[in-house]
């Protein structure tokens, strides 16, 4: 104990404020997480129902939706989070704490779990698909029998992958927003020099990377039986 | 069951387009096996999708049991598809779902203990019930296709379409597979429509065949006349394949088999006429020198089809009116020719 305290001699002090601010970084994750997932989800199935080979083709809708994630991906989120602003207050009243950083957060992972999706969709081979026509399947019984069902592995990747991009992305809207485990670096660790909580930060950080990582794991791992072996998280 | 009226689809690539379907017309009756063959990129695949418009046709009238599908709206089409069973090369199974929910995949508004007793009997009759709750992953090629074949027939199809069934599969399992489609069409009466690059698959199970070349049927005839009388080079060169001409032509060259006044014959003969002692009458009555080179029969369309390479010594007279005879006896005299 005292040699714990000799480490670390601020975490004792600053337990709480630590506590709270890893929920504040949970609540972000698992709020803009699922809202993301959503508009990602439905953007995905857009950009794969309306492409040139897929079931609905339409040019002007997959290349509106496309350019649009384009471009959400391709501003830096410091940049995107300064840059709605005005929407963010539009939509939650606020641009500080866990309210205001939920809106940049969404509209930075939506695009990027777009592409996740899309491509997890992408990979469920099209001979499945055609067996699905050849059965006399409708449209929307392909996409929610055949689609997602198929890509369900390749969703559980794609969910991994945004979650741990997700969690970096709540350390740098702490910053600005306030809030999260990003905001404690800064505040503790950086203004006022205290190396352990920034180390804590750290720890903290790897171990919910981990615990993602582990759950995605033990997920894919329950599937498996109907998949190929050695399927791998990617990270 | 099915009629094709100038179907027409072609394709855009970067050669510029292709005509994979060429103003079809086929007529399927009810009941039978009917095999469609040709070469890779012949069209094969493209015609049979037009037949349950997985491919829509760009000209032409697609007709299944009086209907003209393209006249169709969506959602009729989709009635109509669930009277079309169809089985791929690759199984197309889904890798998330059992056995057993494979084949209730397709099942529509039925109860939960209804869909049960339809899938098992179903299983049943591919014969793979000891697989129900395996992963496709879990079985091999065969028991896949099997598995494909019982979900192609959940809805109770008038017809099942097979693109190239068996071509991932070895030559044992092609067989059984071949068998199950045949004890199908004969135990259920279901129409079975087949495309295959393989001569052997349309000569163990089919009543009919089509021969197909860029995008065109050339020949349709019953499996026993094209067998036994077949017009177009390419269908002779089709069922020419079940012997390796330029492997005779070496073993004729080495052994200086071919003297001044050979000739070398391709006999394909009935069985009828087989039991009359062709050769024999060759020898005693036309004073002919026969050399067999090689020789088998085969059993087509439940009737036994004899193929020989012969060479034939003796003066050109003897030998024309020799060929003339057994012409008359129904067998078909080609010339040797080498195939690649
Ligand atoms: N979706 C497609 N796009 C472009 N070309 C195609 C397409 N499908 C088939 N083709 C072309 O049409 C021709 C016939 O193909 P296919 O019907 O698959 O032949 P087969 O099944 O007899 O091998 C080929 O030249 C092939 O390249
Ligand atoms: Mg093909």
């Amino acid at each position: 104990m005292n040699n714990l305290e000799k480490l670390f001699p601020n975490v004792m002090d600053l337990k709480v404020i630590i506590f709270t601010e890893t929920l504040a970084t949970i609540k972000m994750v698992v709020i803009a997480g699922a809202i993301a997932f959503l508009i990602g989800l439905v953007l995905a199935i857009g950009l794969v129902l309306f492409r040139k080979k897929g079931l609905f083709p339409n040019k002007l809708l997959f290349q509106l939706i496309d350019s649009l994630v384009n471009v959400f991906r391709a501003v830096p989120f410091v940049i995107l989070l300064v840059a709605i602003f005005p929407l963010t207050r539009l939509l939650v009243g606020t641009t500080l704490g866990l309210a205001g950083s939920i809106v940049p957060l969404v509209f930075a992972t939506a695009p990027f779990f777009a592409r996740q999706i899309e491509s997890a969709l992408l990979d469920v081979e099209d001979g499945l698909i055609e067996a699905a026509i050849s059965m006399g399947c409708s449209n929307f019984e392909i996409v929610y029998r055949v689609y997602l069902r198929e890509a369900i592995p390749g969703l559980i990747r794609a969910i991994t992958i945004t979650l741990i991009s997700l969690l970096s992305l709540t350390t740098m809207v702490g910053a600005i927003a306030g809030g999260g485990i990003g905001d404690l670096a800064l505040m503790y660790g950086l203004r006022r020099n205290m190396l352990d909580i920034t180390y804590i930060t750290v720890i903290i950080i790897l171990a919910m990377v981990y615990l993602i990582q582990f759950s995605a794991v033990l997920a894919l791992k329950k599937l498996n039986k109907g998949e190929k072996k050695n399927e791998k998280v990617v990270n | 069951m099915f009629e094709l009226k100038e179907v027409y689809k072609s394709f855009i690539s970067e050669g510029g387009q292709v005509e994979a379907v060429s103003n079809v017309c086929l007529r399927i009756d009810k009941g039978e096996i009917f095999g469609i063959i040709g070469s890779s990129g012949a069209g094969k695949s493209t015609l049979i999708r037009c037949l349950n418009l997985l491919e829509k046709p760009e000209k032409g009238k697609v007709i299944f049991k009086g209907h003209d599908l393209l006249s169709l709206s969506k959602k009729q089409m989709r009635h109509e598809r669930k009277k079309i069973g169809m089985v791929f090369q690759n199984f197309n199974l889904l890798a998330s779902r059992t056995v057993f929910e494979n084949v209730a995949f397709p099942i529509g508004t039925k109860t939960k203990s209804e869909v049960k007793e339809k899938v098992l009997a179903l299983l049943e009759i591919v014969g793979i019930s000891d697989k129900v709750n395996n992963y496709p992953n879990q079985l091999s090629g065969g028991q896949k296709q099997r598995v494909a074949i019982a979900r192609a027939l959940a809805n109770d199809p008038h017809v099942l379409l097979c693109d190239e069934a068996t071509s991932a599969l070895d030559p044992q399992t092609t067989a059984s597979i071949l068998s199950l489609l045949k004890e199908l069409n004969e135990k259920l009466n279901l129409t079975i429509i087949l495309i295959t690059h393989e001569m052997s698959v349309i000569k163990s199970i089919c009543h009919r065949v089509a021969i197909m070349d860029k995008g065109k049927i050339i020949e349709v005839d019953t499996v026993i006349n094209i067998f036994t009388n077949p017009k177009k080079p390419l269908t002779k060169s089709f069922i020419q394949e079940s012997f390796n001409h330029k492997e005779i032509r070496n073993l004729i060259d080495k052994n200086k088999l071919f003297k001044e006044n050979s000739h070398l014959y391709e006999f394909i003969y009935k069985q009828e006429s087989a039991s009359k002692a062709l050769i024999a009458t060759l020898i005693k009555k036309y004073q002919l020198e026969i050399n067999i080179i090689a020789g088998k029969i085969e059993i087509i369309s439940g009737e036994s089809i004899g193929h020989l390479v012969i060479i034939i010594e003796g003066e050109d007279k003897s030998v024309k009116s020799a060929l003339r005879f057994l012409s008359s006896q129904g067998v078909l005299v080609k010339e040797f020719e080498e195939n690649e």
